[in-house]
């Protein structure tokens, strides 16, 4: 569905809900872009994003790749630039402007031993807080990591943790972007006339989306009551 | 009925309601009451709002009435025509029926397809209105009066995705002819009784009315008033 179809879908669906919508309280068109948008926020956020941990999320995101494809981006351009070396084979990397969730990283690297290997690509894996002081290289711990390790410790950037026999070379994130904005016509930057998630999530967004616009105008209609 | 019949029925009618002792009424008068009847019967079954039936009942005065609209002024989204000037079929405008449009335009895609407008409320036009913050989608093409001054003007906007309108149909009510001798009322002839009736009913009104049980009091008042103002003049 182009986001077009998409808003004739809200208003039918709103129409057929309550007479009033086809003329004195329809919603405008910037109003059914701003619920389709946050609606489609939402769906991603709900459907693929809402386990109780990042492991679990990232298995799931990998799973519904199909769904997502049109908002996952592979890149490196930048990111390799931006590691800022940093104590105990720690390395703060930070995250593209429009990132909006890991699904996985590969390194280029290079190792002295256990086992050598020069300019190899090997995944990154990520893990959990509570595993950093398992890998971080200290006075009374040397640890080995065959593949350098990924935390998300602050908001705009993932830590690697890499050992002391490893060199980085190169990295590739491969990261779910934010979708853009979606607009009925003329597409700016970061904006699209057609919803990127897969076809047969418009749908479901769409009603996702008209229910939000009516949940909030039953609240605005109580409040408007209550206040007569 | 014709008009004449109507006139008599009219004389029937009002002589079983009203003793022998009050005078008649003249043909001309009788024919007013006829043509208010007229108006309100045509006036009741409008406000009803019944399609259905003001076509059964009204058909000999509603009207459809073409226009280009390429030979309209346009507005944003939009056409619009003055009342006042250019009445399409010219005749005397009375009430608004409907109105279609041909409509070409994507999503759902249709050529030159006829669609009946919707009506809108004036309150509501913004809504409808292509702006940079509204890009309306309705597949009825929404009309509205807007009445300023001596103007009434009657808008048909069309959504963010219809490419062309190109003809517009207008439907309403004219006025019907006035009732007199030798012009028969052009309302459904299942209506002609309730007018009479309707005249009977406002002819009888007119004698009970305060207005003209007081007319002569009031006559003779003022009379007397122009009398003492005249007397006082020569006094002074």
């Amino acid at each position: 569905m182009t986001v077009a179809e998409m808003h004739f879908e809200f208003q039918i669906l709103l129409e057929t809900m309550w007479d009033e919508f086809k003329e004195t309280e329809r919603p405008d068109s910037f109003t059914v872009l701003k619920y389709l948008n946050l609606a489609q926020d939402r769906y991603i956020k709900d459907k693929y994003l809402s386990n109780p941990n990042m492991k679990a999320n990232v298995e799931m995101v990998q799973k519904k790749t199909d769904d997502l494809r049109n908002i996952i981006k592979r890149s490196n351009t930048g990111l390799f630039a931006t590691i800022i070396t940093g104590p105990d084979n720690k390395y703060l990397v930070g995250l593209p402007s429009d990132y909006l969730f890991f699904i996985r990283a590969d390194f280029k690297i290079t190792r002295t031993d256990l086992p050598v290997v020069t300019n190899a690509w090997t995944p990154g894996r990520v893990t959990d807080y509570d595993e950093v002081s398992k890998i971080t290289t200290g006075v009374y711990n040397i640890p080995i990591l065959p593949e350098p390790v990924i935390v998300f410790e602050e908001s705009d950037n993932m830590v690697v943790f890499k050992d002391s026999y490893t060199t980085l070379v190169d990295m590739e994130t491969t990261y779910l972007r934010q979708p853009y904005s979606m607009v009925i016509d003329s597409a700016g930057a970061n904006e699209t006339t057609t919803c990127e998630l897969a076809e047969h999530t418009h749908e479901e967004i769409t009603r996702l989306a008209v229910e939000m616009f009516t949940m909030e105008y039953k609240f605005r209609l109580q409040t408007k009551n209550s206040e007569a | 009925m014709t008009a004449a019949e109507m006139v008599n029925e009219f004389g029937i009618r009002y002589a079983m309601e009203i003793n022998d002792s009050v005078p008649g009424w003249e043909d001309d008068e009788i024919y007013s009451f006829l043509n208010k009847a007229q108006r309100k019967t045509v006036e009741d079954l409008y406000l009803r709002r019944n399609f259905d039936l003001l076509k059964e009942l009204l058909w000999r005065v509603i009207i459809t009435g073409l226009f280009d609209y390429g030979a309209l002024a346009e507005a944003t989204n939009g056409y619009y025509f003055n009342m006042s000037s250019s009445i399409p079929g010219g005749y005397p405008y009375l009430y608004y029926v409907q109105s279609w449009s041909r409509v070409t335009r994507t999503n759902p895609t249709m050529t030159s397809t006829l669609v009946k407008n919707q009506s809108i409320s004036l309150d509501n036009v913004d809504k409808f209105a292509v702006t940079e913050a509204n890009k309306p989608f309705f597949l009825k093409p929404a009309a509205f009066f807007d009445r300023t001054g001596t103007d009434e003007i009657f808008v048909v906007l069309y959504d963010y995705y219809t490419t062309n309108l190109d003809r517009l149909y207008f439907e309403y009510i004219r006025e019907p002819n006035d009732i007199a001798s030798g012009v028969d009322c052009e309302l459904n002839s299942s209506l002609h009784d309730s007018i009479v009736d309707l005249a009977v009913t406002y002819a009888i009104e007119t004698l009970e009315s305060p207005r003209v049980n007081t007319q002569p009091a009031v006559n003779q008042d003022n009379a007397e008033a122009v009398d003492a103002n005249i007397l006082g003049k020569e006094t002074r």
